[in-house]
């Protein structure tokens, strides 16, 4: 391994040994088990990475960007609360290990493209059993608990919702014959794929989880677009979003509320506003270079280790810092974008350019949420945000399009 | 005492992640897969110098093959013919010329040399026949004639 390649993995090495040792003498009294997660995090990494190239797994850059990302992310969960933060290196631990088998299951096994059904059926399985036996949470519906911990099911089924897409949109029409043929000029096939998106957003809606319906929905508008699908139906779909945008500001309480408070969050800042502006009031206070770890007070904001974790960073390592996260996250979609463009299988770049899309509509949402340019709503930050569910779903991305990166370098 | 501390790590923070989004775009621009595999010079050029090296482990940009002209110099300045970033070159490293329609290759008083198939190039030129390994710095190239190839058939 040349010096050049090891340049990344000494600026990581520093970040972690700075921010754990901060971390250390902040926590009084000194927790060793600081050091130690610290150290867990640096080792996964820097093996994992090391591997990568040595291995020749794929590209490379995408674990980077993944590992910085855990790393700041670990260091400011654990500054707001040890236990979080602890939580959040163990199924940084379990996601790796999920991300290693996704890659090489993903590398073995061929036929991904003719499991239409199969996503079909999961996904609607998993809707269901959110729906009978989910808990409420902040509102939404969406948490199913096993074994005393709770996933959130919606951020696999993403996972599964692309692969479909992927499937409808590479459809080979010989193997459908059922969907070959046209409807008012609209592809039969497209009616399917637009009948399946709309059960999907309902159950989401029926569970409340906005956010992630915007996703879903973003993502699958993007992908047609690539696709040049027809333009009545794309015109359809506009028209169809535009009355749910409307029809959900008018009918629920929920959405007019987040509109409201995004245009002017003053006006009812103790209560309905008090989320995004004391959100605006940490980033303002950090300045460009942040008040220094553990000199702020994150802990003012409601959710501030899940949704609000970006502005935590923000006021205590700096908007720097904060800019420097949205640029890995175009790193990381950058990558995404070339290997979906240079791999030669459809199917293969239906899945990364699906992957990659709601990967960056979703930062975009969040992020843009959170610093009041869009109204917010409640999903996870990808690998910084506190949460299972969202770190192993994003890991198994991480895996596949690394494995794609493989097959597409080796054909 | 722990404000402090905190106050001076704090550009730490900063500082670190940008250099190392700076190594990691640095390592993307690199990456020789990535980009055109061959330089633009091959128009018109009469012969090639391949590069044999792997590029991976390089701390500069080389190209797959560069393109020879009639008068081709190598070297670490930016106004040669041929210009690669590697510090072990010097500015004006190697000559490549023609005289009667045959290949010849100079040193120009390099601080490392120039080698053709192991040998180093002392003062005087020397005859470059298709297929020398040409070593110039730290990157080794195979000559490629393929007018030589032509007259063989």
């Amino acid at each position: 391994m040349s010096k050049i390649r090891l340049r990344p993995v000494i600026y990581l090495l520093l970040l972690n040994l700075m921010g754990f040792a901060l971390l250390f003498l902040y926590k009084t009294p000194h927790d060793v088990n600081i050091i130690y997660a610290g150290l867990m995090v640096l080792t996964v990494n820097i093996g994992i990475y090391c591997l990568m190239y040595f291995l020749d797994m794929g590209d490379v850059y995408m674990f980077l960007m993944v590992s910085i990302l855990v790393s700041i992310g670990t260091i400011m969960l654990i500054r707001i609360d040890t236990e979080f933060g602890f939580n959040q290196v163990f199924w940084f631990g379990i996601g790796i290990i999920v991300f290693l088998a996704s890659y090489l299951v993903f590398r073995l096994f061929k036929h991904w493209d003719k499991l239409l059904i199969f996503y079909m059926a999961v996904s609607f399985i998993l809707f269901v059993v959110t729906l009978v036996f989910g808990e409420s949470r902040g509102g939404s519906r969406n948490w199913i608990s096993i074994g005393g911990r709770t996933v959130q099911p919606a951020e696999f089924i993403k996972i599964l919702y692309v692969f479909a897409l992927a499937c409808f949109f590479t459809m080979d029409n010989d193997k459908w014959k059922i969907l070959s043929g046209e409807v008012w000029g609209i592809p039969k096939k497209d009616i399917a794929m637009n009948v399946f998106v709309y059960i999907c957003l309902g159950f989401l809606l029926l569970q409340k989880e906005w956010g992630t319906a915007v996703v879903f929905f973003l993502t699958f508008y993007t992908m047609m677009f690539l696709y040049d699908t027809s333009k009545r139906l794309m015109l359809i779909n506009l028209g169809l979003a535009i009355i749910g945008a409307v029809g959900g500001y008018f009918l629920t309480d929920h959405i007019k509320s987040r509109v409201v408070t995004w245009l002017d969050p003053w006006a009812d800042a103790s209560n309905k506003g008090f989320q995004i502006t004391q959100s605006l009031f940490a980033i303002t206070s950090g300045g460009y270079f942040g008040s220094g770890l553990g000199n702020g007070t994150p802990h003012l904001i409601p959710e501030v280790h899940s949704d609000f974790i970006f502005s935590a960073i923000c006021e205590e390592m700096g908007i720097f810092t904060g800019i420097a996260i949205i640029m890995i996250y175009f790193i990381y979609s950058y990558r995404g974008f070339k290997i979906g463009l240079k791999v030669n299988n459809n199917f293969l770049k239906a899945l990364t350019f699906g992957l990659v899309i709601s990967f960056a509509f979703q930062t975009f949402i969040i992020v843009g949420g959170v610093i009041k340019l869009i109204p917010l709503t409640g999903i996870t930050m990808p690998f910084v945000s506190y949460g299972g569910s969202s770190m192993v779903s994003c890991c198994i991305m991480t895996g596949i399009l690394t494995a794609v990166s493989y097959l597409e370098r080796k054909s | 005492m722990y404000q402090i501390i905190a106050d001076i790590f704090k550009y730490g923070f900063v500082i670190v992640v940008y250099m190392f989004i700076y190594s990691v775009i640095k390592l993307i621009y690199l990456d020789i897969t990535d980009t055109r595999r061959i330089e633009n010079s091959l128009d018109g050029a009469i012969a090639y110098l391949k590069t044999i090296t792997l590029s991976k482990d390089l701390d500069f940009k080389v190209f797959d093959s560069y393109g020879i002209k009639e008068n081709t110099i190598i070297g670490r300045n930016k106004k040669c013919d041929i210009y690669i970033k590697d510090p072990f070159m010097s500015k004006e490293n190697t000559l490549i010329y023609i005289q009667e329609g045959k290949f010849y290759i100079k040193d120009l008083g390099s601080t490392n040399g120039t080698f053709v198939n192991g040998k180093q190039l002392l003062e005087k030129p020397a005859k470059l026949k298709d297929s020398d390994k040409v070593t110039i710095g730290n990157i080794d190239f195979l000559f490629v004639d393929p007018f030589a190839l032509e007259g063989k058939l």
